[in-house]
């Protein structure tokens, strides 16, 4: 037997040597790996652009309307910020407590102590109307008086405070501002009560 | 890096990315007046002789002028699968090519085999620049496989390397090996009386050698038969004859591809000396295994054993 390659060139040689070389091979996988991966990134690209171009005339019709809705919202700016006002004001109405049922509740502890007697009542209100965040402020000054019974008018005047306090909403103050005391020769023992009522 | 861009096989890694796929092989007979393949065609070794008229042949010269390769392959290659994994060996006939019987011990072990180290080993040798060069042991093997005290020296004009490689490679196929006709001749001649005279006739080339079992004493080339005449013939193997007289008591043995048997027994009857011609009835066994050898049967077994006497590649 010859040798492999009798008589070829080395040309011929280097040609068949380069063909199992290991470098060789391995640069041209990486060469294949890197153009597969250019065609993936340009079929990926394109795709991308077709998509674009078809949603195109979309994306401007939405953008047409968000602006017409912009300069819609612009125009009734006025409105929506008295919206705003009334929706802040929203729960303020729902959860106040009237004047009237105040009043109704005092009465009603009135009514249920028989030994005191309402002469006047002032109810006055600090709510501003044109502050969104204003709230109920109550301030009452009952003056009454306690008819003369075998207790004392200060302790008839405690349970009824007492009375009162249950009677009204948890966040109504009663303080006494004029204990009952009996002056001079008069029956009655006037007193002085003054609530005060923060709406939460 | 020009040089690693031009040599760098891209096409081949394309094709072989997902495997290498089965190395296939075929061999072309190329002279200046025939071409014939033996290659196989559906697990079978088929002879094609009658090839060189077909347009994209190889050519020993001028293959640029013969045409693209597409003819060629179209009508001689078709089932062949001649691609990027095919090798071919190809044996050639023509009349540059120079055979040289060389000492070892002149030669040495060491050092590449240029043109000036051919002249210094042959400083008769002609056109040492415009060849390649091949040293073989006296079993007509690689030298650095066995180093036997006959080496032949064998030179190939370059062009003929050139337009063979040229042509292989525009099928992106392999040369594994070009090949002197002589060679291949005396290879088959040495296998069948591996002690005594053999003399190879070719187109442009006669070559006598002697042997004793299978290693070549004695190998001179001369001028075809028709040029020099069987008496010159005659008188160089009478010489042989005298140098190593208890081997020339062998009769010599006549081989050629060009000849018939007829032709040959006609020019054998001219010697002075006892002669066998070689003949196709010597390779009844090679006839079945090869197809289409009838038309030429020395031409086809010649190829088939070029076919043998190249080993697989290293590279593989």
């Amino acid at each position: 037997m010859v040798a492999y390659g009798f008589f070829t060139s080395r040309k011929e040689r280097s040609r068949q040597r380069y063909r199992s070389d290991k470098f060789y091979r391995g640069t041209f996988t990486v060469i294949v790996m890197v153009i597969v991966a250019q065609v993936f990134l340009v079929a990926a690209a394109s795709a991308l652009l077709t998509a674009e171009r078809r949603i195109e005339p979309e994306t401007r019709a939405l953008e047409l309307r968000v602006t017409r809705l912009a300069s819609e919202e612009e125009q009734q700016a006025a409105l929506l910020r008295k919206l705003k006002i009334l929706t802040s004001l929203k729960p303020l109405i729902e959860d106040r407590i009237p004047a009237s049922r105040l009043i109704s509740k005092i009465e009603e502890a009135f009514f249920a102590n028989e030994q005191v007697g309402l002469i006047d009542l002032k109810l006055s209100n600090h709510f501003d109307p044109n502050d969104p965040n204003s709230k109920d402020d109550f301030t009452i000054l009952v003056t009454g008086a306690i008819k003369p019974t075998s207790l004392l008018p200060t302790v008839v005047l405690t349970d009824f405070t007492k009375t009162l306090e249950e009677k009204l909403p948890k966040d109504a103050k009663v303080e006494i501002a004029k204990n009952a005391t009996v002056q001079g020769a008069e029956a009655f023992a006037p007193f002085e009560l003054k609530i005060h009522y923060l709406s939460p | 890096m020009l040089q690693f861009l031009s040599s760098y096989p891209w096409r081949y890694y394309l094709k072989t990315f997902l495997g290498k796929g089965r190395t296939a092989r075929g061999v072309l007979l190329v002279k200046e007046d025939r071409v014939s393949m033996l290659s196989s065609v559906g697990g079978k070794l088929v002879f094609s002789s009658g090839l060189r008229e077909l347009k994209g042949a190889p050519s020993l010269t001028n293959s640029s002028k013969a045409g693209s390769g597409a003819n060629f392959r179209k009508r001689a290659l078709v089932n062949r699968f001649v691609n990027h994994s095919f090798e071919w060996i190809f044996v050639v006939d023509t009349p540059d090519v120079q055979i040289h019987q060389i000492d070892s011990l002149r030669y040495g072990h060491t050092g590449e085999l240029t043109s000036r180290r051919v002249m210094e080993l042959v400083p008769s040798v002609l056109k040492a620049d415009l060849a390649n060069w091949e040293l073989v042991n006296s079993k007509l093997e690689p030298i650095e496989q066995d180093t036997t005290p006959v080496s032949i020296l064998l030179g190939l004009p370059k062009s003929v390397i050139k337009e063979l490689e040229g042509w292989s490679r525009q099928f992106q196929s392999i040369v594994a090996a070009i090949l002197p006709l002589g060679l291949v001749l005396l290879d088959q001649s040495m296998a069948l009386s591996p002690t005594g005279f053999h003399v190879v006739l070719t187109t442009n080339h006669t070559v006598i050698a002697l042997t004793q079992e299978g290693e070549i004493r004695l190998i001179t080339r001369v001028d075809p038969i028709e040029r020099l005449g069987a008496a010159q013939i005659d008188a160089i193997i009478g010489s042989f004859g005298d140098t190593f007289p208890e081997m020339a008591r062998h009769p010599a043995r006549f081989i050629s591809s060009d000849l018939s048997g007829a032709e040959l027994v006609n020019q054998a009857k001219d010697f002075s000396i006892p002669l066998v011609s070689t003949s196709h009835s010597e390779f009844l066994d090679l006839e079945k295994i090869i197809q289409g050898c009838g038309v030429a049967p020395i031409e086809a077994f010649a190829l088939y054993r070029a076919l043998r006497l190249v080993p697989p590649s290293a590279y593989q």
